[in-house]
């Protein structure tokens, strides 16, 4: 045991990083990139991937929201509605009451955070299982979001005192500054779910409830928070799409939610809950963007992309499956 | 008040419905010492420690718990902790995905020293650099050998075993209880961990070292309390410690009349099981069962005897087609057969009655004929069409022959006591038509009424001359069972028995035996 | 305990058939047809009912899929997707390979098994979760469906069926009837045959089901390839009854299944359910559906009152089964 022990002191920084979980999203994110590359090489261009990027942007979000709730150990399939959602509160308040910009994004985020709540409480303290809870309110907020529609588009772009619109119409360091919005959130959880304490009990929640019970950590109110959380962020890339197009549009999030838990998976949270890291998440979502993009590069139809979604998924469900299977060492 | 017992259980008595599971136990620790307990199967140790450790919580129990001269209620695990009892479980149970430092202080992350409770600081960050020292500190305090950086994921059995007693350590308990710590560990292990508890108990930490093995109790503890029965039987100094009397204190359970008796003869050999070994579900390079062999005769009672743990219950699974064999073969009228699932179990003719009633016993949602006939659905069809007709009349027989109490066939079993379910479970596994039958502890937590008539069908049914295989922790109930007896210890045969030379006393003898020199020849012989 | 028993007993009759699946959907059934009744008087007229029963088989194809899968304690969300590829490999068949009507509905038939099969082996034997396998196969076959098909209709007109298609019997269509042949076999299959009882123990207590010597394994594949052939079967509804199979049928169709399983009383956790109970589901599914557009209810509330019975049919069946446990006791 001593050698063991010794062994394991001297790994380097470089055998370290090795370790990390977003190494193993890394790879084969690498591997598509240079196959890609070798086979069309325009595939590597700046062009290319600052619009994937940009692309990218509110899946991520909606993905990061996402992962909170499979962090604890449960899904949420309500996210890509309630970023629709988000979106057409805020712009019918803007546009059919007058509201000023600020107070309507907080109403929006407000009534999002509602949806948070209640999915929260049907699952853990309705003991509704999850999939199905979350797919009442899949439905609930998916029709909720049509009822604000009028005869007419709600164009943020027309209203005067709207500044917040042509900010969003500038680019900034080469990029729009929703993909610098969509940066700092993700690194500010980064730092939430690696540095601090409530990101850590909230992975512990997710690994060994009871352990964490023991610990003195409050399951239960963690885990109605997950999927609050997984409600803001969603909203959050409802409000960013909305300002971008300047319209209120009620398909917005439509299909997103389970992109989401696709980039999620792939990026290696890991299903059994206790795992996962929003640089993982934001690889993952990479990762599906970039093979997508990649295989109409290489000459498949465009049709095949939501099939290489599924496969992407299938694939990384398989590895952490064998992760979790792995046998203890005697 | 002042006194020498860190620790005083007084009196406690804890009753469930039907059963007197501890009656007025007292348990005394003193400063500084390793105290041993030790206790059959049933004989209320675990009671014991759900209420030491908050899972039964203050209130639904008499008597009451003294630390350091005032009195605790521990409301829940969490509470215990807090009031200061450390438990560390028999089971593995760690944050996989953390680090060994963040396992350890994952009830204080912010690393407050536990006089200033109440005072919380507010800042949100862990400061890592801060925890590792703290670890690192803990770690070499206890001489514990782990890596506070290592992934908890890559540490071995017994390094996670050392890593729970090291969380315990972190809350600063007042007294740690070890619950069965070395079951899964290997003879190397289970030395490193003697270590660690020798040292914890010369800077002044007092231990409950709960086992089934005497071996260890002579090595390691101060002092032993004996229970049996949910009473205290006795307790000894180190300078008293005889083996002889300890067992002798741990058996001795009253015989009753309850026993029905048996004058079938024994026939023929129909079942024969050799070199059965299973590898262990999650753990490397370890067998849970390692070479039992054993056989069977038609109508003969086998007893599987041995302390919970033993690896009985798996053998049977194993049998069954619940585990998959690593090696080992099973013969059937001497052939050899081959089973991966229950279903190839039953085609061949065995069958099982597992001991988890709730978990392994029946469809609650159902009634009683069709829990019955599920087992054998071929006997109630045609085709593929099941008769709905044929269910009562293939259900009826069993229900009459095993006396089970119900208004009708259509009872849900939901609605039925603890004996009668398991009775219909009991018919289930017969209507199979079985030649071979594994009984897991068939009389578990039933009324006495109920097991007298399982006792009585037990006989039945070795006079139509199946083979019976017969696991119980109820000594008493095995020796006046069986005909035969294999005595099981550490996933091992440690010896069989004839129904004369079956003494309590020989067989607890065996089921405390351990494999820790066994085991380490082999593995020299493997290097 | 005893009061629990006064409780039990004192909940009566009423509130005893409300619970019971199959009764307690009958009532909001007949609760909007009165209202669509009231405010729409022609509404009883065999115009608008044959218009519901016929408009509502390509949903319930999927849902006795997915109730057989929801049964045995797992969920199929490759249903709608599933349904849409064997529907386009139909088309394929005979727009571009001139099969005949047998083959092709073989080849359609033996898509969905295949696709449910292998969410079986992923799920049964594999041991991946059923939900994110089957999304999964509900991305593959969505690609390939698209793909294959190119995005345009496969048309089935060589087969010859229009005039089949088009008949109108009694004013309903042929695939009506071909449907509660279907619910009929299903009942059969569920409550009559081997595969059935075993189903129903295996969703019910698996592990239990295993001690009794049952191969969960194997029956919970069968479910899946039997879900994923009845998908088919909603497919080649679609693909009939427009003449030609197109890769955007089926969207969204999983979910509707899955919600007309909890209305029609199959318990999200496994074990119980009817074939009549799914009958009644689809059929209340899309009654509440179809009077809700006949009565210009703002179409988009439809969603909302979807999603709150949802969440209250598996409320009730969540409160049906403390019941049951009460008795436990």
């Amino acid at each position: 045991m001593n050698e063991q022990t010794i062994q394991k002191t001297q790994t380097g920084a470089l055998r370290r990083l090795t370790r990390t979980d977003e190494f193993g999203v890394l790879i084969p994110l690498i591997i598509i990139v240079a196959v890609t590359t070798v086979l069309r090489p325009a595939f590597l261009s700046v062009g290319n991937f600052s619009s994937m990027f940009t692309q990218l942007t509110f899946i991520a979000l909606t993905a990061l929201g996402a992962s909170f709730p499979l962090m604890v150990g449960q899904v949420d399939i309500s996210t890509g509605k309630v970023a629709g959602f988000a979106g057409i509160i805020m712009s019918s308040l803007v546009v059919d009451h007058g509201m000023d910009m600020f107070p309507a994004i907080v109403i929006a985020m407000a009534a999002c955070l509602a949806v948070g709540v209640l999915n929260g409480v049907l699952v853990v303290y309705w003991k509704i299982p999850d999939f199905v809870a979350t797919m009442g309110t899949l439905y609930m907020v998916g029709g909720a979001r049509y009822l604000f529609v009028k005869g007419y588009q709600f164009s943020l772009a027309t209203q005067e005192s709207h500044k917040l619109v042509d900010v969003f119409d500038g680019r900034y360091f080469g990029m729009p500054i929703y993909v610098w919005i969509m940066v700092a959130i993700f690194a500010i959880v980064f730092v939430i779910i690696k540095k601090t304490l409530w990101g850590r009990r909230l992975l512990a929640v997710g690994d060994n409830r009871e352990v964490a019970i023991l610990s003195g950590i409050h399951a239960d109110k963690m885990r109605v928070q997950a999927y609050i959380i997984s409600a803001a962020l969603s909203a959050v890339a409802g409000l960013l799409l909305t300002l971008d197009v300047g319209v209120g549009l009620p398909e917005t999030g439509d299909g997103w939610e389970f992109r989401a838990i696709a980039g999620c998976v792939v990026g290696g949270v890991s299903l059994a809950g206790g795992k996962g890291s929003p640089l993982g998440v934001l690889i993952g979502i990479s990762l599906v963007f970039v093979a997508e993009n990649a295989i109409i590069f290489l000459g498949c139809p465009a049709t095949m992309k939501v099939a290489v979604q599924g496969l992407l998924m299938a694939a990384a469900v398989l590895c952490d499956l064998y992760r979790q299977k792995r046998k203890v060492a005697a | 008040m002042e006194t020498n017992y860190v620790l005083e259980a007084v009196n406690i008595t804890k009753r469930f419905p039907g059963v007197l599971a501890n009656d007025a136990v007292c348990l005394n620790v003193k400063y500084g010492e390793v105290l041993g307990l030790i206790g059959e199967n049933g004989a209320g140790k675990s009671t014991l420690l759900k209420m030491l450790n908050g899972i039964y919580p203050s209130g639904s129990y008499e008597g009451s718990l003294v630390l350091e001269g005032t009195e605790i209620k521990p409301s829940s695990p969490l509470d215990a902790i807090r009031q200061g009892i450390g438990y560390v479980p028999q089971e593995t149970n760690v944050l996989k995905n953390f680090s060994v430092a963040e396992n350890i202080y994952m009830s204080n992350l912010r690393l407050e020293s536990l006089q200033v409770q109440g005072r919380h600081s507010k800042n949100p960050f862990v400061d890592f650099g801060k925890l590792y020292q703290a670890c690192t500190e803990l770690l070499k305090d206890n001489k514990i050998d782990l890596d506070p950086k290592a992934d908890v994921r890559k540490l071995s059995v017994g390094q996670q075993q050392m890593l729970m007693i090291a969380r315990a350590l972190a809350t600063k308990p007042k007294v740690l209880i070890l619950d069965e710590p070395t079951t899964s560990l290997s003879a190397s292990d289970v030395e490193s961990l003697f270590e660690v508890v020798r040292n914890l108990k010369e800077h002044g930490t007092s231990i409950i070292f709960v086992t089934h093995k005497l071996e260890e109790i002579l090595e390691l503890t101060d002092r032993v309390t004996i229970l049996r029965d949910g009473r205290n039987i006795s307790t000894y100094k180190k300078a008293e410690y005889d083996t002889m009397r300890i067992i002798a204190d741990m058996i001795g359970r009253q015989m009753s009349d309850l026993y029905p008796t048996r004058d079938n003869p024994v026939g023929e050999e129909i079942f024969r099981v050799e070199g059965l070994t299973v590898e262990h579900p999650y753990i490397a390079n370890r067998d849970l069962i390692h070479e039992v062999s054993f056989s069977v005769h038609s109508g003969e009672v086998l007893g599987l005897g041995g302390l919970v743990g033993a690896g009985r219950s798996e053998v049977c699974s194993a049998i069954y087609g619940m585990m998959p064999l690593k090696s080992g073969k099973i013969f059937l009228d001497q052939k050899e057969i081959h089973i991966r699932t229950t279903e190839d179990a039953v085609r061949h003719g065995i069958s099982m009655v597992s001991e988890d009633r709730k978990r392994y016993g029946l469809n609650f949602s159902w009634d009683i004929q069709k829990n019955i006939v599920i087992s054998n659905l071929k006997a109630v069809s045609h085709a593929c069409f099941v008769l709905r007709q044929k269910i009562r009349g293939r259900a009826e027989p069993y229900f009459q022959d095993l006396r089970i109490k119900a208004p009708s066939l259509n009872t849900r079993v939901a609605t039925l006591s603890g004996g009668n379910q398991q009775k219909v479970v009991i018919a289930r596994a017969l209507n199979t038509e079985p030649k071979v039958i594994i009984l897991d502890e068939p009389t578990k937590g039933i009324d006495v009424g109920s097991k007298n008539e399982i006792y009585q069908l037990i006989n039945q049914l070795s006079a139509t001359g199946a083979a019976i295989i017969i696991i119980s922790s109820d000594l008493p109930e095995l020796i006046a069972m069986s005909d035969r007896m294999v005595i099981m210890a550490e996933g091992r045969v440690a010896g069989e028995l004839q129904k004369d030379e079956a003494k309590e006393i020989r067989i607890m003898q065996l089921a405390t035996k351990t494999f820790r020199n066994e085991e380490k020849r082999e593995q020299q012989a493997a290097v | 305990m005893m009061r629990l028993k006064e409780r039990n007993e004192r909940s009566g009759l009423g509130l005893k058939l409300l619970l019971t699946p199959e009764f307690g959907i009958l009532i909001p059934i007949l609760i909007v047809c009165v209202i669509t009744t009231i405010l729409k008087p022609n509404f009883l007229t065999w115009k608008y009912i044959s218009s519901i029963l016929v408009g509502s088989v390509f949903i319930g194809a999927a849902t006795m899929g997915e109730s057989l899968v929801i049964m045995a304690g797992e969920i199929d969300l490759s249903v709608g997707m599933n349904g849409c590829l064997a529907g386009v490999m139909c088309g394929i068949a005979a727009s571009q390979w001139g099969l005949g009507l047998v083959p092709c509905v073989l080849i359609c038939l033996l898509t969905g098994a295949v696709v449910g099969a292998l969410n079986g082996v992923c799920v049964c034997y594999l041991g991946l979760s059923s939900w994110i396998t089957t999304l999964a196969t509900q991305f593959i076959c969505q690609g390939l469906a698209v793909t294959i098909s190119q995005g345009e209709p496969q048309s089935i007109a060589s087969l010859g069926l229009s005039s089949v298609t088009r008949a109108k019997p009694l004013g309903l269509s042929w695939l009506f009837f071909v449907f509660v042949l279907l619910i009929v076999l299903l009942d059969v299959l569920i409550r009559r045959t081997r595969y059935g009882y075993s189903l129903r123990s295996v969703g019910g207590n698996q592990e239990a089901s295993v001690m009794a010597g049952l191969n969960a394994r194997r029956i919970k594949l069968i479910a899946f390839i039997l879900a994923g052939t009845f998908a088919a079967v909603g497919g080649l509804f679609d693909t009939l009854n427009a003449g030609a199979a197109n890769a955007a049928f089926g969207s969204g169709r999983e979910f509707r299944a899955i919600i007309c399983c909890a209305i029609g009383g199959i318990s999200m956790t496994g074990g119980a359910g009817s074939a009549f109970g799914i009958a009644l589901g689809v059929l209340l599914f899309h009654t509440l559906w179809y009077c809700l557009r006949i009565l210009d209810v703002n179409t988009n509330l439809q969603l909302v009152l979807i999603g709150l019975i949802l969440v209250l049919s598996v409320i009730m069946d969540i409160q049906r089964k403390r019941l049951e446990a009460r008795k436990l006791v």
